[in-house]
């Protein structure tokens, strides 16, 4: 069965070729799906479709017939990393199709619903080339995280007012990074891959024909990343070395408590306000990176490596204000906004894993041509700025680098009711 | 602290647009089960609307809130038609009687009983009102739905 799952999600991060990563939350979304995304990723209080198997489970249970939708993001970010006395360095053009497929439908005409859905939780990744490395030689920093979850969904109409939903996340992420191969002690590390599994419990209690209040609750994934190789540059002499076993420990996709209101002051518009809280501090600290099994002899000492990432992320809140207005039968039009505090912390920051957008502003509309929604959102992270302020050590390398970053996505989605 | 207190304005910014209620319910469609509505056009010769709906559905939602709260919707349904309307939940038997378990749907019958028309999905107020006006006219006789709307 694990190796069923982790074959399907493995096959949505081929279809989202030639990569999946980006920084927004953190790295997470701030929504699934143009709906969501359109309003600034305030939804655990709005009735949703298929995209509640990414949000709020509970959503689900107002699912009226059958529904499928189809979509996903094309993600844009704008990087630039300036390193002590070096001029800065663009990141190269990317851009990554973010997919998401789900299926809902009431059983029956009872009080369940359920759902299936595939869709990109996050990630991040950059690719800086012809960055000078320690040395002063070209080298490039590349990284890539990126994680796709599979979730099936069941939700329950408790009375006509609460709703109760639960999901079941198997996840599947892989990591791939470059960190100055070309320089002495450079890596280069491909194939880190890790199945896991978490939780979504969300409830949503209607109050009267305006006002709605929701909440949900996602438990950590512990990732375990191995099946990699690294490539460890031992310098001139010796040369790049292939490592046959390489692995990564203490990656964790944090736990998440999420809160959110929505009002109808009329019969046309529509409010959400949604706070999260995501624990980052519990979930990425030092992560390390330990590679063995070694192509070619090497050095005594060097059988076995482990390469620490200080990272101390620290928990992130998220704030995210949505509007919605129906203009006619056809056309719905919104807008958002997003706040999510940079949880990267001055003393550790590293261009490999710049998580550091914070503002968002998203506008977006869906037309619906009879049991049809086409949905679209744009988003617009806008950009910060960040320089590593920590004392210059080993285990701090990249001390007065700055990094900025900015991104841009296009949501889309099409959604059959039938 | 200055953000929070963006967004705590913000909030006080929604709080308040809940003073703005919204359009009266001048006391709302006046709703039948189905029962009560056969007897009803037994002395009355109005077309009936028949309603499935499930209470937890959000586009029944969506239609008692855009569509079925609007003073002309109220007026039109309660002047020329019988309204009934049916939980398929609790009432799975009239579903089965008029094989539906789309919701909101709609089955329309004429003046004797007679299902002339049905639809689904959700509608707002004007196209609502013209679907009536295109079963109270008896327009179903000589175009189709997609015609009537499309003014041919």
């Amino acid at each position: 069965m694990k190796k069923v799952l982790g074959a399907l999600l493995a096959m949505a991060l081929v279809m989202a070729a030639p990569g999946l990563a980006l920084a927004t939350n953190g790295m997470n979304m701030i929504g699934t799906g143009a709906v969501s995304s359109g309003m600034g990723g305030a939804d655990v209080a709005v009735p949703a479709g298929c995209t509640a198997i990414a949000g709020n489970p509970a959503q689900l249970a107002t699912t009226c017939n059958r529904v499928v939708s189809v979509g996903g993001a094309l993600l844009n970010p704008q990087m630039d990393v300036t390193m002590p006395g070096q001029s800065g360095v663009d990141n190269e053009f990317q851009l990554f199709p973010l997919p998401f497929a789900g299926y809902a439908q009431r059983i029956g005409t009872s009080r369940w619903s359920w759902g299936v859905g595939i869709f990109a939780q996050g990630g991040m990744g950059v690719d800086f080339q012809n960055v000078k490395n320690f040395s002063g030689a070209d080298d490039s920093l590349y990284s890539q995280v990126a994680f796709m979850r599979l979730a099936p969904t069941v939700a329950y109409n408790v009375t006509n007012h609460l709703t109760l939903g639960v999901t079941a996340f198997a996840g599947y992420a892989t990591i791939d990074y470059d960190f100055f191969p070309n320089g002495v002690q450079g890596q280069n590390v491909t194939g880190l891959s890790s199945f896991t599994i978490a939780g979504r419990f969300g409830a949503n209690y209607q109050i009267n024909d305006q006002w709605s209040v929701g909440a949900t609750y996602t438990s950590e994934s512990s990732l375990d990343f191995d099946d990699g190789e690294m490539r460890f540059n031992f310098g001139p002499g010796l040369g790049k070395v292939t490592y046959r076993d390489a692995k990564m420990d203490n990656f964790t996709w944090p736990r998440q408590v999420e809160f959110g209101v929505s009002f109808r002051p009329t019969t046309k518009w529509l409010l959400a306000f949604d706070v999260s809280w995501v624990n980052w501090a519990a979930a990425i600290q030092t992560v390390t990176v330990t590679a063995s099994n070694p192509s070619t002899p090497v050095p005594a000492g060097y059988e076995n490596l482990s390469v620490p990432f200080i990272m101390d992320w620290k928990d992130q809140w998220v704030f995210a204000l949505g509007a919605q207005y129906e203009i006619n039968d056809m056309w719905t039009v919104r807008g958002g906004y997003n706040y999510g505090q940079n949880p990267v912390p001055d003393n550790t920051l590293n261009p490999l894993f710049p998580a550091i957008v914070e503002h968002h502003l998203t506008a977006g509309f869906t037309f619906t041509y009879g049991d049809w929604d086409f949905d679209f959102a744009l988003e617009h992270a806008f950009s910060n700025s960040q320089t590593n302020t920590g004392a210059p050590s080993p285990t701090n390398p990249f001390a007065g680098t700055e990094v900025s970053h900015y991104q841009n996505t296009a949501h889309f989605m099409v959604s059959w009711r039938f | 602290m200055r953000r929070l207190k963006i967004f705590g304005l913000m909030l006080a910014l929604v709080l308040a647009a809940g003073l703005w209620a919204g359009p009266a319910l001048a006391g709302g469609v006046k709703w039948l089960d189905y029962p009560a509505a056969v007897a009803a056009q037994q002395k009355q010769a109005k077309p009936m609307l028949v309603y499935f709906h499930l209470p937890y559905c959000y586009r029944c939602k969506d239609m008692k809130r855009k569509t079925y709260s609007q003073p002309e919707v109220i007026s039109r349904l309660n002047t020329d038609f019988l309204a009934a309307k049916v939980d398929l939940e609790q009432e799975s038997a009239v579903g089965e009687k008029f094989q539906a378990e789309y919701t909101p749907s709609y089955v329309f019958l004429d003046a004797g009983g007679k299902e002339v028309f049905r639809t689904k999905g959700v509608f707002g107020p004007q196209r609502f009102l013209k679907l009536l006006s295109y079963v109270s006219s008896k327009a179903y006789q000589g175009k189709t739905w997609d015609q009537y709307q499309q003014g041919d």
